[in-house]
């Protein structure tokens, strides 16, 4: 069976025309072998019957009138009927007449049948038909062989095999004919497919030669190339583009000044960049298909497996700083990140060893400053209370010789003064100003040193309380008299109220003092708030100075006139000053001589 | 030593100073009866009757002390804290005279219980308006314990 399968489509075809024909043939003549066995009895007793009755026709006379050898010649023309085995005439008595043998042998006939009959005898048919004259005469015997049929057999055989032969050799044409109708077109298809397939070529189609199941076969193979073309084309393209992406991606890995490694789920070097190969102090060849544990033994016990094994196993990124030890015993340090990916674990390595360092002497650096600084601190602290303790000897040790010599020299003046003259008393008195003078200048300067030292302590201040507050602590009854004030809805300050209160006492002071000369001397307070900036104007109508000595204005000790034009130390703007850019401010100052001087202070809010 | 009642303790360093103390005293007839010590250490014995003053009867107390902040040895602080920490002395009425302006030196007497803070002018009328006031006030006016 196996070997029927694989026959060639061609040989199958001719085998299946070609036993189509023969078995057409077979069951036809099966059938007319068929009917002639079913029929050829009856033929046969129809013909032996006709023979029956040509001989009953011919020999009736002689056997009416007993001639038996016109009986026995007519049964010899029977000779020619190579079939009658025998023939005999029976008279009425039932007595042979005549009779006639094939073989010269001497036959047994029958004993004379009742009636007409017919029969098979082995091999033979024997038939007995009354001769009729008018009446029953006598009975004609006639045997014959079948050997007739088997002649006729072998006839239809013959001509079966004949007709076979025949067709054999037409459907065998047909067959070939036919063959070039299908197989050819198969086997061109098989031999395409198979040429598209050894060469790759898929731009090749097959011929369509017909419009049936082969050309339909055609037309499928060809879609289907087409599809195939386009895939081919489509992943030649993809495949392509893949490699252009990892020739890209290798090179830039190739490239990196950042070590890449991939290492596989043995511990086996898959790739390693020369940034990596040169990290290590090794090279590319060494590392290549070796293990971790190979090139570095000992790794295991290392902080850095635990991590590399954590990221094998459990696909987590895992980042990590570690010092790397050379042969030569010198250390590297580098920012390992660890990824997971499909064929092991990705190592990306930055050479962090200069950064470390940098790190270190950065600390150490600031481990230094932060000394320093403290130092410094200390420093500073000790010279402030330097200043402190300097400030408390100025205002009490040299407070005391001055309280001496002014007591004293009053008492000379009291107790004394009948013995001096004039001039002495006046000597006298000069010595004893300048002791006051002196007085008031360490006072100054204490007051001015305090405000540096002291801080801020803010608070939101009602300006106009304070001015009226000033205004009736320091004004002499007389001055209040003369002056004319005019101050309204100032704006509240936030500050320190001790020092700013010192401002507004020293400007008003001064703006009083050099009022006075004036016939009406007029001081006048202002104060808006702007968007960021809260501004108060001290204003006079008084003497006024030259706006070309304005820088000297706020000067220590610095004045603009002569004590004996107005006293004063010069102290007092210089402590405004101080106190203003203290709270984050600006002073300023316009004046036109004899006409007045405008104060300007600027808060930023 | 002394068995005069005492009525001013002046504890005073400098001599300038004792001397205006007191002249601006004398000159407005307070009292006779002023002492004068120079250091604190000496005027404690005094006040306690030890050392060179171990036979004074201290039931004697004067009816105001003028202290000095400034002094040798003891300082003023230390000589206050003493006082007003000594059942004896804590009733005795201290004034402190100094030419201190410092805020600290206010606060610490204040803390230490000091009965008055006075800050010596420079200009010795002023001076001697400040003395007569507080003689006036502390010898006069002011009611004592003793």
């Amino acid at each position: 069976m196996e070997s029927l399968k694989n026959l060639s489509i061609r040989t199958k075809l001719k085998i299946v025309i070609i036993s189509t024909g023969i078995i057409t043939i077979i069951f036809v003549f099966a059938g007319f072998f068929a009917y002639e066995h079913f029929t050829y009895k009856k033929i046969l007793v129809d013909d032996l019957k006709t023979k029956a009755d040509i001989i009953a026709e011919n020999i009736n006379a002689a056997l009416a009138f007993r001639d038996s050898e016109d009986a026995a010649r007519v049964l010899n023309s029977l000779t020619s009927q190579q079939h009658i085995i025998a023939a005999a005439v029976y008279d009425i008595d039932g007595k042979i007449f005549a009779s006639y043998a094939r073989e010269k042998q001497q036959l047994i006939f029958p004993e004379e049948p009742k009636s007409e009959l017919w029969q098979f005898e082995d091999n033979a048919l024997i038939l007995f038909k009354p001769v009729i004259l008018n009446k029953k005469i006598g009975t004609i015997y006639l045997s014959t062989d079948l050997f007739a049929q088997d002649e006729r057999f072998w006839s239809y055989i013959q001509i079966a095999f004949l007709v076979l032969i025949g067709s054999l050799i037409v459907t065998y044409i047909i067959a070939i004919l036919l063959e070039k109708n299908i197989s050819s077109p198969i086997t061109s298809l098989a031999d395409t497919v198979k040429r598209i397939s050894s060469s790759h070529d898929y731009s090749i189609r097959t011929n369509k030669t017909s419009n049936d199941e082969i050309g339909f076969l055609s037309d499928s193979f060809n879609q289907l190339l087409v599809q195939i073309q386009e895939n081919d084309t489509n992943f030649r393209k993809k495949n392509d583009e893949l490699k252009q992406a990892e020739e890209r991606y290798r090179s830039t890995l190739d490239n990196m000044m950042e070590g890449c490694q991939i290492i596989d789920f043995n511990w086996r070097y898959l790739y390693v960049n020369d940034a990596a190969a040169a990290q290590t102090h090794t090279s590319k060849e060494k590392l290549l298909g070796r293990t971790m544990m190979e090139i570095f033994p000992g790794v295991e016990n290392k902080q850095l497996f635990i991590l590399l094994k954590r990221c094998m196993q459990n696909r987590v990124s895992q980042r990590l700083q570690n010092e790397l030890t050379y042969n030569d015993q010198t250390t590297g340090w580098f920012d390992l990140s660890i990824e997971p990916v499909p064929e092991g674990i990705f190592i990306l390595s930055t050479d962090i060893t200069k950064e470390k360092q940098l790190n270190d002497e950065l600390d150490k650096y600031r481990e230094n400053l932060e000394e320093r600084v403290s130092e410094r601190t200390k420093q500073l602290e000790t010279a402030n209370k330097e200043l402190e303790t300097f400030s408390y000897t100025v205002s009490h040790d040299l407070k005391a010789p001055l309280r001496s010599i002014e007591g004293f020299s009053k008492i000379v003046l009291e107790e004394y003064s009948e013995k001096l003259d004039e001039e002495g008393i006046r000597l006298l008195n000069r010595i004893r100003k300048n002791t006051l003078k002196m007085s008031q200048l360490i006072t100054d300067i204490l007051s001015f040193s305090k405000i540096g030292r002291k801080d801020i302590v803010k608070q939101e201040i009602h300006v106009n309380g304070l001015i009226k507050e000033i205004l009736e602590e320091n004004l002499t009854e007389t001055e209040n008299g003369i002056i004319e004030y005019e101050f309204n809805n100032l704006p509240n300050l936030a500050g320190d109220r001790t020092m700013i209160k010192q401002v507004f006492s020293n400007l008003i002071s001064n703006a009083v003092k050099y009022s006075m000369p004036k016939e009406k001397p007029k001081v006048q307070i202002e104060g808006y708030k702007n968007k960021n900036e809260t501004t108060y104007k001290v204003i006079d109508n008084g003497v006024g100075f030259d706006m070309k000595y304005t820088d000297k204005l706020f000067g220590i000790f610095q004045r603009l006139h002569t004590s004996s034009e107005f006293e004063g130390t010069g102290i007092g703007l210089a402590i405004v000053k101080r106190i203003v850019e203290k709270h984050n401010g600006t002073v300023e100052a316009y004046s036109i001589i004899n006409k007045g001087t405008t104060i300007t202070l600027n808060f930023k809010r | 030593m002394n068995m005069t009642p005492v009525d001013i303790l002046l504890i005073e360093d400098n001599p300038d100073d004792q001397e205006l103390a007191k002249r601006a005293l004398e000159k407005n007839n307070l009292t006779n009866n002023i002492i004068i010590l120079e250091d604190g250490e000496k005027a404690l014995n005094f006040l306690l009757g030890k050392g060179e003053f171990s036979d004074r009867n201290i039931k004697d107390r004067p009816k105001v002390i003028l202290l000095d902040l400034n002094l040798p040895k003891i300082s003023g602080l230390e000589v206050l804290k003493e006082i007003k920490s000594n059942d004896v002395l804590r009733h005795i009425p201290v004034v402190v005279l100094t030419s201190s302006t410092e805020d600290k030196d206010l606060i610490d007497s204040y803390n230490l219980g000091v009965n008055s803070y006075i800050e010596k002018p420079v200009e010795f009328d002023k001076f001697t308006d400040c003395i007569l006031s507080l003689g006036l006030y502390w010898l006069v006016v002011n009611k004592t314990l003793y």
